[in-house]
């Protein structure tokens, strides 16, 4: 508990750490801007077909949190979860941290297991702080509602259900950007150079997603990190699809446990020369 | 206290260490010397367990250094620069590096900055910190809470003479209060002034070690002369029994064996020689680290291949890949 404590510690005193929050916040800014302004255009006032007339605000607090955890969790949230993550070793071994952190009688084991809880435990706190951001905005801005989801057509939640459900999805996001995490400490332990762990970590997401749109490597698709990243939309529909729910979230926990395992037997065995 | 039995570390095809033999008697305060990249700090991170030996073992307070976690706090280890979290304070830092390894009460912390001299600046950022320092704190770190054995790579480096005093009196206290340490160093005359033994290594093996006394002893003593014309002092003092006699420049020059400096001086003016300064040559333990140097170097080509170094001119122990 005392390691982690330090690791936390010192994860929250760095700058980097307090702008990925700040980040964040902007973003939520943005969108709730963006979507203050574009608010008419969202408002349902339309018929559907020749049966249904549907009205109503759309724009809404928990459309705001649905809306920017969509457009954060792509690519935002996981660069920055690469960035802060992607250092807590390499940072350190560059820095020289490590050797004077090692030179005690601790078991290395020890010191990885805190870098992995303090990198979990940041990134659930990075994804939960997108979501109440843009919950406390979006209420300020547009008050409470029901929760409307454009996507493969029109999903209308109450807000209750709506809440929970979003609630779900941001505890799959947590679930989804630790493995970015884990993947960002693996490589942590690997390179010597921060940026290196964190651009590398960027790489294999990337690299992963255009593998996955490829119809060469259809067969490989459903076994790729990325393929699972999204497994918080599986929530937002209303009928769930428990099965790929839980091999999603299967597939996630091994990311994780492959990954932190990777890190581990590196670390234990990696000589500390810089 | 510490024992290696040919450890080697080798980097792809570049040995760092070679088979090195090493003793580190108990409550001795121990110099670990040598050129750059003689393979001091690899073997102090081996000693330390940064880094895992290719071969051989070492023990450490009678532990192998593969399970060195049985030492809990009864090593304390700085190994080359210090490297600190430069957003935090000196006692937060010290704080964090001590939690992993049990933590140190508030009281042995504020003991151990006041034995450094930091206890003004104990709240201040590290960032802002001077190099020596930073060095000081470095030592901090090493002796919380309170090991038996003490590794110190290095610890003066960069200091000023204020500073070295300072860490050359600490250690001197320290080791009077029975902790043993071992460190290595660059600067021979801190050595000279403050270790009880002695080892000096190069390409990666152990060329000397024992009692530092025991180096300085063994040198030869000597005479530094001035003359107005050297070729002539040197034809005279040929002729002195018990001296012998090098150029060293147009008017200088050395003399060593038993002659006594009245019997070279009255040799001298007797041949008409006229003497301008008569000094004896100190024995130092940078005197007897440049001779095993140069004759390392002068002899390594065949010599280290066949563990054939040659020792100084002194009745050391010294090695060529075996105990003489």
């Amino acid at each position: 508990m005392a390691a982690l404590r330090g690791e936390l510690s010192k994860l929250y005193r760095q700058r980097i750490t307090w702008a990925s929050f700040g980040v964040v916040l902007a973003l939520v800014g943005l969108v709730t801007w963006g979507s203050y302004h574009e608010r008419d255009r969202f408002d349902l006032n339309e018929e559907l077909g020749s049966q249904f007339v549907v009205a109503g605000k759309s724009v809404t607090a928990l459309f705001v949190a649905n809306a920017v955890m969509q457009v954060a969790l792509t690519v935002l949230v996981p660069l920055l979860i690469a960035v802060v993550i992607g250092g807590l070793v390499a940072g350190e071994r560059q820095s020289g941290t490590l050797r004077m952190l090692l030179s005690r009688p601790v078991a290395r084991w020890r010191v990885l297991g805190s870098k992995l809880a303090a990198s979990w435990a940041f990134t659930v706190a990075l994804t939960v702080f997108l979501g109440l951001v843009g919950l406390g905005l979006g209420q300020l801005v547009f008050g409470w509602g029901d929760l409307v989801i454009f996507r493969r057509g029109l999903t209308i939640f109450d807000a209750q259900t709506g809440l929970a459900r979003l609630a779900q999805a941001y505890g799959l996001a947590c679930l989804a950007m630790c493995a970015v995490a884990t993947l960002a400490l693996m490589l942590s332990t690997i390179f010597n150079n921060p940026m290196t762990a964190a651009g590398i970590t960027v790489a294999v997401l990337i690299v992963s997603e255009i593998v996955a749109a490829m119809p060469y490597f259809e067969w490989l698709e459903p076994h790729l990190l990325t393929t699972h990243l999204s497994i918080y939309r599986d929530v937002l529909a209303v009928t769930v699809d428990t099965e790929a729910l839980r091999t999603s979230a299967e597939y996630l926990a091994a990311y994780i446990g492959a990954a932190s395992i990777i890190a581990l037997v590196v670390f234990q065995r990696r000589d500390v020369t810089c | 206290m510490i024992e290696a039995r040919g450890l080697t570390k080798r980097f792809g095809r570049v040995r760092a260490v070679e088979g090195l033999d090493l003793v580190v008697p108990h409550g001795s305060l121990f110099g670990f010397l040598g050129p750059n990249g003689a393979g001091k700090s690899t073997t102090i991170r081996m000693l330390t367990g940064l880094i895992r030996p290719t071969s051989g073992d070492a023990s450490v307070l009678g532990v192998p250094i593969a399970e060195r976690l049985k030492l809990g706090s009864r090593l304390g280890a700085l190994i080359e620069e210090p490297a600190f979290y430069s957003w935090l304070s000196a006692r937060r830092n010290l704080r964090l590096l001590t939690s992993l390894s049990g933590g140190v009460s508030r009281a042995k912390m504020d003991e151990t900055l006041e034995l450094v001299g930091l206890t003004d600046a104990a709240d201040r950022a590290v960032g802002g910190f001077s190099h020596g320092m930073r060095q000081r704190l470095g030592i901090a770190q090493a002796l919380l809470p309170r090991p038996e054995l003490l590794i110190l790579d290095e610890p003066a480096s960069g200091l000023d003479p204020e500073g070295l005093a300072q860490v050359r009196e600490m250690l001197l206290a320290l080791h009077e209060q029975g902790m043993t340490v071992f460190l290595s160093s660059h600067l021979l005359a801190e050595v000279e002034m403050t270790c009880t033994h002695a080892a000096v290594v190069m390409d990666g093996r152990i060329v000397a070690e024992g009692e530092v006394g025991g180096f300085l002893s063994g040198l030869t003593p000597g005479t530094r002369l001035v003359v107005d014309d050297a070729q002539a002092a040197l034809n005279t003092l040929e002729a002195l029994a018990g001296a012998q006699t090098r150029l060293t420049g147009d008017h200088t020059l050395e003399v060593t064996g038993e002659a006594e400096s009245a019997d070279i001086n009255e040799a001298l003016v007797r041949a008409g020689v006229r003497v301008h300064e008569l000094s004896p040559v100190r024995r130092t333990l940078e005197g007897f680290y440049m001779d095993t140097v140069r004759n390392r170097k002068l002899e390594a080509p065949e010599g280290a291949a066949e563990g054939n170094i040659s020792p100084p001119q002194s009745g050391l122990s010294t090695r060529g890949g075996q105990d003489e």
